[in-house]
């Protein structure tokens, strides 16, 4: 059954986007992150404009955070106050994001650096992820425990404060940067960052792990929230269709990946999910470097 | 089919009965003189229909709405495919569809298939920087028109319009689901011995209509609100779906 989205102005079928939504969905519970990063390259796979793809994704993981955060919520594992650090970060971020992205859309760069950007991060965080659970796996037989936070140059910046929930005494700027980094990876990427954003709490602000996916999501909410509005506003290419459909299927998909993992190993989940990861990132590399059937491409320019 | 059939026969007496041939060389109408883009919308066919008087071939050319494409060429840059050169142009059809009953190339003369830009091959796209190097114009233009073609916006349908006698005329206009809305132009010459006799002018409109007009005038003439509206639907549904899941 064909449905036509009225802001991508194309005809899609309207189970192969419920079956991405629920595909997505069911990796994202069962690995415990966002989505987005696989869910904004299969759109443009099928042929959603790279544009709207990247605006609807961030409409949609706004549900799927909501969705998230309200569960650790009931479980207190939420600190607010670091939470909004991050989220001023991300707003300044985000808009800054946005402001860019229609910047490189209009110099006709934004499919190649949406591209790019997908490359660099999943190959860094893919490896990243591939090698501590190799290591992880093989720790498991010798018992030794690493301690994951060390004191290093970062506890001599200036205004420290205390975050009773993280049980931290860090310097806000920590927070602040870590959150405008991410806001501009939401912007570009369509994506709510959860994927740089937790090893960023956990290995440099030393958070327990615990509070770290409850905080992050609270952030996200935000700042996709911001992202859906302002991309709204300047570029006109958030879909709401697409994003209600494609969520459906992640609501979903979602509780059977959550059921599901709950009968697997976190090293093995963790590696499962690398390999997903790296095979997404060399599918785009592998686009962007055999040489095109066609080297035109083609945009609908202002005056 | 058959309900164009239908509607075109009885166009046809009522064309006949009015005598609307005698007094005129060409009559020319559409099955609907509105293509609506609805949320079932996946491309549509309209039928086109007409009489003639006298003897001669027919060409219809349908084009439109304008726009102003940039096409970009790739270059290789540190191993990876990059936009560098691009061209602007200006006044572009979106959508060309050409149909006669015999090839056009057969019935006019290239200087008037170049005049009347009929047949993709003469379609002529100006660049909108007048110093732009001709040869490279061309080329973009080539590219523009072979992207054009894959998406089913320009189309030669050469043979597919069809005599029901000496006097009426029929062919069908295919418009695929990616159609950018506005209005459409429609010319259709009756053709003579090399030249031109007569040509006539309809306009035909695409238009969202529904759910689908409503959506895309909201986020285009309300954009912050409509950002506002999409995250609240956002927030509502994660909070549904939380509350629905909650108590397994």
């Amino acid at each position: 059954m064909q449905i036509y989205l009225p802001i991508a102005e194309m005809s899609v079928n309207i189970f192969l986007i419920l079956g991405m939504g629920g595909g997505v969905g069911f990796l994202s519970g069962l690995f415990g992150v966002g989505g987005g990063f696989l869910m904004t390259p299969l759109l443009i796979f099928i042929g959603i404009p790279p544009a709207v793809a990247v605006a609807t994704e961030a409409n949609q993981i706004v549900a799927s955070s909501v969705s998230g955060v309200l569960a650790h919520w009931r479980r207190g594992n939420v600190d607010i106050k670091m939470g909004i650090l991050l989220l001023i970060g991300g707003v300044i971020g985000s808009t800054f994001g946005v402001w860019l992205f229609t910047l490189l859309k209009g110099l006709g760069q934004i499919d190649l650096v949406i591209k790019l950007s997908y490359v660099v991060f999943l190959g860094i965080i893919g490896a990243l992820m591939l090698v501590e659970s190799i290591n992880a796996m093989r720790a498991k037989k010798s018992k030794t425990r690493k301690r994951s936070h060390t004191h290093n140059w970062m506890h001599g910046l200036p205004f420290k404060m205390r975050f009773r929930k993280s049980r931290l005494y860090i310097s806000a700027i920590l927070p602040i940067a870590i959150g405008i980094f991410v806001g501009i990876l939401s912007a570009i990427m369509g994506v709510g960052g959860g994927f740089v954003m937790v090893p960023a709490m956990i290995y440099l602000l030393g958070m327990p792990t615990a509070v770290v996916v409850g905080t992050s999501l609270f952030q996200i909410i935000f700042v996709t929230a911001n992202v859906t509005i302002l991309q709204s506003v300047s570029n006109q290419t958030v879909d709401f269709i697409l994003a209600l459909l494609l969520l459906i299927g992640a609501v979903i998909g979602a509780q059977f990946g959550a059921r599901f993992g709950a009968k697997m190993q976190g090293e093995q989940l963790r590696g499962l999910l690398a390999l997903i990861v790296i095979a997404v990132c060399l599918k785009l590399t592998f686009d962007l470097v055999v040489t095109p059937a066609d080297p035109f491409s083609f945009g609908i320019g202002g005056h | 089919m058959t309900k164009h059939l239908k509607i075109f026969s009885a166009m046809a007496i009522v064309l006949l009965m009015t005598g609307a041939v005698q007094s005129r060389d060409l009559v020319v109408d559409l099955s609907d003189s509105i293509v609506k883009i609805t949320t079932r919308f996946a491309g549509t066919e309209l039928l086109l229909f007409g009489a003639k008087q006298g003897e001669g071939d027919i060409i219809v050319v349908v084009r439109g709405p304008w726009e102003n494409p940039v096409v970009r060429k790739k270059e290789r840059v540190l191993g990876v495919w990059v936009n560098r050169d691009e061209v602007q142009f200006q006044d572009v059809p979106s959508y060309y569809w050409v149909a006669s009953n015999k090839p056009v190339e057969e019935l006019l003369p290239p200087e008037l298939l170049e005049i009347h830009q009929i047949g993709i091959p003469d379609l002529d796209f100006v660049p909108a920087s007048e110093n732009a190097d001709p040869t490279r114009v061309i080329a973009y233009s080539e590219a523009l028109k072979r992207e054009k073609i894959r998406k089913d916006l320009y189309h030669n349908a050469s043979s597919s319009l069809l005599f029901v006698d000496d006097v009426l005329f029929r062919t069908n206009v295919k418009f695929p689901a990616n159609v950018s809305v506005g209005e459409f132009g429609i010319q259709t010459y009756l053709v003579k011995d090399q030249e031109i006799v007569t040509s006539k002018t309809t306009l035909l409109n695409v238009r969202k209509f529904g759910l689908e007009a409503s959506i895309y005038n909201f986020a285009h003439r309300h954009s912050f609100l409509y950002g506002v509206f999409a995250v609240i639907i956002a927030c509502v549904a994660g909070w549904a779906a939380n509350a629905a899941f909650k108590r397994r």
